[in-house]
């Protein structure tokens, strides 16, 4: 059987909640590393420690582990970083402390030497390079702005102006990065990044799915039956559309590669939907409604015929 | 230098479990955790080794502040110590063995004298 998280800790079963706390804190103070920064054994010892300390110095998880609910490996110690493995390295400079062995230097000239390197180094980590920090920010774009791209100013907190320029084609919720555009860097560091959040608002005629834009066109009836060349806004200008005879409402007419032309992907199409728009009834006077009666019985048309069929209702 | 990996205090509290932000801004303002910048806002790796190690003291030791502010102060020194120990050790191994045995010798001298 293997060993019981009671013999970790050396402590027997029935050991109270202190003794364990105390048996953990005297096992601790020998095998904790940065207790014991010299003694590489350390560190396996007391994530067994701490792994059995987890289960049976918590009185809920010790219950549990005592009726067999949990095993001893139900609990690994999380994986974590001991401060011995950073104190001498490079980052753990700014913790360094000398005093110890200032003394040392009027009877020894090495370690005069050595101490003397140490408060040059204090002094070069002080004024080592760093890189400035980020700044984020949000920017709302207009639709247009953002379909076609260009140009926006962005008021900065210290008063001057940030040049955003937008690309054609960005999309609601991306973020644009402008490289060092951030705070300023210290000691000859680079200085950070501007992070812009867009927020791209919508527009009354276009709407857009990736880089194609869609565009709903009202018509009228002789427009429709007679078929027309009529005038359509894109994002690039208005263009002549034409628009065959018979045409109905929620008939879509693309104009190829007149969505939007974002740099490094083909150009998006924009897709017509036609809507038929009758006048006022006013207008319909007795001409018309003797010819449309004689017409639809010449021609007789459902327009219903396969609306529903097969449809669940 | 920029591929160092920087923490927030924000996210400091979320990579050490038993951190929490009234204990880190006191152990800040105590001076036994320090940025690497001057803003607060720039901590590494080192720190989160180190505030592991500060929670360690606090919850199974018992520690006060006071109790840690000591701690750290001898431990760092330790820490020193042991980085210059090895920078002169590494210093002799670098010496032709004829100064090596010199050194040793002289190590065997002191120690007699004393």
């Amino acid at each position: 059987m293997a060993e019981s998280l009671y013999d970790v800790l050396g402590v027997s079963r029935d050991a109270s909640a202190a003794e364990i706390k105390k048996a953990y804190r005297k096992a601790a103070k020998e095998h904790h590393p940065d207790l014991n920064p010299g003694k590489t054994s350390a560190s396996d010892r007391f994530k067994a420690l701490s792994a059995a300390y987890s289960i049976i110095g918590d009185e809920k998880l010790r219950e549990r582990y005592d009726r067999g609910e949990i095993d001893a490996s139900g609990q690994e110690a999380q994986q974590r970083p001991y401060y011995r493995e950073h104190a001498g390295a490079a980052g753990g400079n700014r913790y360094e402390d000398h005093e110890s062995f200032a003394d040392f230097g009027d009877q020894s000239d090495i370690f005069a030497e050595l101490l003397r390197r140490a408060r040059a180094g204090e002094r070069a980590q002080a004024n080592r390079p760093m890189p400035g920090r980020d700044r984020h920010y949000s920017l709302s774009v207009s639709f247009l702005e953002a379909a076609r791209g260009g140009e926006r100013m962005l008021a900065m907190p210290d008063g001057s102006d940030l040049k955003v320029t937008i690309p054609a084609g960005l999309r609601d919720g991306q973020t644009l990065r402008l490289k060092g555009k951030g705070d300023g860097g210290f000691n000859g560091g680079p200085a950070g990044d501007a992070l812009i959040d867009i927020a791209v608002q919508s527009h009354a005629l276009f709407h857009r799915d990736g880089d194609n834009i869609s565009i709903t066109v009202p018509i009228s009836l002789t427009e429709a039956a007679l078929g027309a060349k009529i005038e359509v806004p894109t994002l690039h200008g208005t263009l002549k559309l034409t628009i065959p005879p018979g045409a109905s409402t929620g008939q879509k007419l693309r104009l190829k590669h007149q969505g939007i032309k974002a740099k490094g992907r083909s150009a998006g199409h924009q897709y017509v939907e036609l809507s038929v728009v009758l006048p006022d009834a006013s207008t319909f006077d007795d001409d018309i409604k003797v010819a449309l009666e004689s017409w639809s019985k010449r021609h007789p048309f459902d327009a219903r015929a396969t609306w529903a069929k097969g449809v669940d209702l | 230098m920029t591929d160092v990996e920087f923490f927030t205090q924000e996210e400091l509290i979320v990579h050490v479990r038993r951190l929490s932000a009234d204990r880190l801004s006191c152990w800040i303002s105590e001076g036994l955790v320090r940025t690497v910048d001057d803003r607060n806002e720039r901590f590494d790796v080192t720190d989160i080794a180190r505030l592991e190690l500060l929670c360690d003291l606090a919850d199974d030791f018992d520690l006060s502040t006071e109790g840690l502010g000591i701690v750290c102060t001898l431990l760092d020194q330790v820490h020193t110590l042991r980085s210059q120990l090895l920078v002169l050790g590494k210093a002799v191994d670098s010496q032709p063995s004829d100064v090596r045995e010199a050194i040793i010798g002289a190590l065997t001298s002191i120690h007699r004298r004393d």
